[in-house]
């Protein structure tokens, strides 16, 4: 029988005047294990190995691009869900992922999650933006610098690296956390049932404002002549996103 | 038409300056924002109702009090609530004890001296008797009495308060609060009171005797005298006898 005792919880009878406390045992519930039936396991397990520097055909000298902040900027409309449904790390700001990111996130996961029970996949393609860099101490001007390294940009809401498996969100809550400290943006290990919530919670909160001046208001109306002095994403993105 | 161009010839075309600025922006480090938009986020920040709740429930209740307990159907506690019940519409008589801290080999001593009366004592927690008396209407007069130190019920077939008292003082632990007999909840001095009731034919004859008691005193006042003289006599016939 005491393997089912619970543990003991207070309860406390509250008077105006005098506080019993009293010491009261129930019995411990038990409940049946989760069951992980709809979890499909893809065809790799692992999380494969990204190169550094992509691959070109053998007679084309690799392309230097520009900047592109736009990569980095705004939300990310497409890549923002969990394929799986289970748990995830998503970008909650905008930044590049360097091959040194990648490689961290790839074996953080190899070392700590064991392969059997859990998977994982990139959501994330492997670096193909080319960033140059010139000399050290190099006066300006000659021409464009060589490239240096490869990165992958990433917008706000991305979804880095899934996980999942016959597994909880305990288990994989602790590598997941160590990663997300390492990344070089805002991210955060998350479950699906944290993004549904998230989403109705927001809905919710919108709904809820009392207040009827919102910037996205400001901003469709002209109000004040903010016009002036917003910037064109502030039309787009109503001062969400950078 | 005429009218409308001598209108816009008429009109002064100025030459107005704007600075716009575009700086690049950092993705990592943003700017922090201008006076002026500052102004307009601190305007826009969203406001939200406070909860209504009156100062009493604020005040007087501790804050755990007002949290919502979360009730989770727990299949077991089901099963041993329906267990006692059974039990205690199986048994004629149920004793209520408090039991108060006890060892293992205590208790078991205990059990057995109810067992040799043919009585079982068990112990069940508070949410499984709870749930137990308030699933039946006859059993809600004991919720009451569940509030507190944990209960100890001894389920037997005939009311022996005598040896159940007796086991009592030989467990300093267990402390009889109440019974029930015939479907009735007793206090411990009325339990007392109970094991010197006659059985009902006894009682039933009582309350006859008690009924007759005028008509039986009436007519033995009226043969009192008749019958001391038929007793003298009777006396007196014996001696005479005697003496022959």
């Amino acid at each position: 029988m005491w393997r089912y005792l619970s543990r003991s919880i207070t309860r406390t009878l509250c008077d105006a005047h005098n506080v019993n406390a009293v010491q009261a045992c129930g019995v411990k519930h038990i409940p049946p294990p989760p069951s992980y039936d709809n979890v499909e396991f893809p065809e790799r397990v692992r999380l494969r190995f990204l190169e550094k520097v992509p691959q070109y055909p053998g007679n084309m000298r690799p392309p230097k691009m520009m900047k592109n902040l736009k990569f980095m900027r705004g939300p990310e409309t497409l890549h923002n869900t969990l394929l799986h449904k289970q748990y995830g790390i998503i970008a909650l700001g905008g930044g590049r992922l360097r091959w040194g990111h990648i490689e961290m996130i790839r074996l953080g996961i190899i070392r700590k999650l064991t392969s059997d029970r859990i998977f994982a996949i990139w959501r994330i393609d492997p670096p193909w933006q080319p960033v140059t860099k010139k000399g050290q101490g190099q006066r300006m001007g000659g021409g464009k610098g060589a490239i240096d390294h490869y990165v992958t940009p990433v917008k706000a809401g991305r979804v880095i690296v899934e996980v999942g498996g016959y597994c909880e969100f305990e288990e994989v809550k602790r590598a997941l956390k160590l990663i997300v400290h390492n990344l070089p943006f805002k991210a955060q290990a998350v479950t699906h049932q944290m993004l549904l919530d998230k989403e109705i919670n927001e809905k919710k909160l919108e709904k809820e404002n009392k207040n009827p001046y919102t910037f996205k208001y400001i901003v469709q109306n002209n109000l004040g002549g903010c016009h002036n002095w917003i910037s064109p994403v502030d039309k787009r993105w109503f001062g969400k996103h950078l | 038409m005429s009218s409308l161009t001598q209108a816009l010839l008429q009109v002064r075309w100025q030459p107005s300056i704007q600075f716009v600025r575009y700086r690049r922006i950092n993705i990592q480090k943003p700017r922090p924002p201008h006076y002026v938009r500052k102004l307009v986020l601190h305007v826009c920040e969203p406001q939200y109702e406070k909860p209504k709740k009156s100062i009493q429930e604020l005040c007087l209740r501790p804050v755990f009090l007002t949290k919502k307990q979360k009730v989770e159907e727990n299949p077991f506690q089901t099963l041993l609530a329906r267990d006692l019940v059974n039990w205690c519409e199986k048994s004629n008589c149920i004793y209520i004890f408090q039991q108060n801290s006890i060892t293992g080999p205590d208790i078991f001593k205990a059990k057995v001296l109810f067992k040799r009366q043919q009585m079982a004592l068990q112990k069940y927690d508070r949410p499984t008797m709870e749930e137990a008396f308030s699933s039946n209407d006859k059993y809600k007069a004991l919720l009451p009495l569940i509030v507190g130190s944990p209960l100890s019920l001894a389920f037997g077939s005939e009311p022996q308060v005598s040896t159940v008292l007796k086991i009592c003082r030989k467990v300093p632990e267990l402390i009889l609060l109440a019974g029930i007999f015939d479907n009735r909840l007793l206090s411990r001095s009325e339990m007392m009171e109970y094991t010197y009731f006659p059985n009902l034919q006894t009682a039933q004859a009582q309350l006859v005797s008690v009924l007759n008691s005028a008509a039986t005193q009436l007519v033995q006042n009226m043969n009192q005298h008749q019958q001391t003289l038929v007793g003298h006599l009777e006396k007196h016939v014996e001696l005479k006898s005697e003496d022959k």
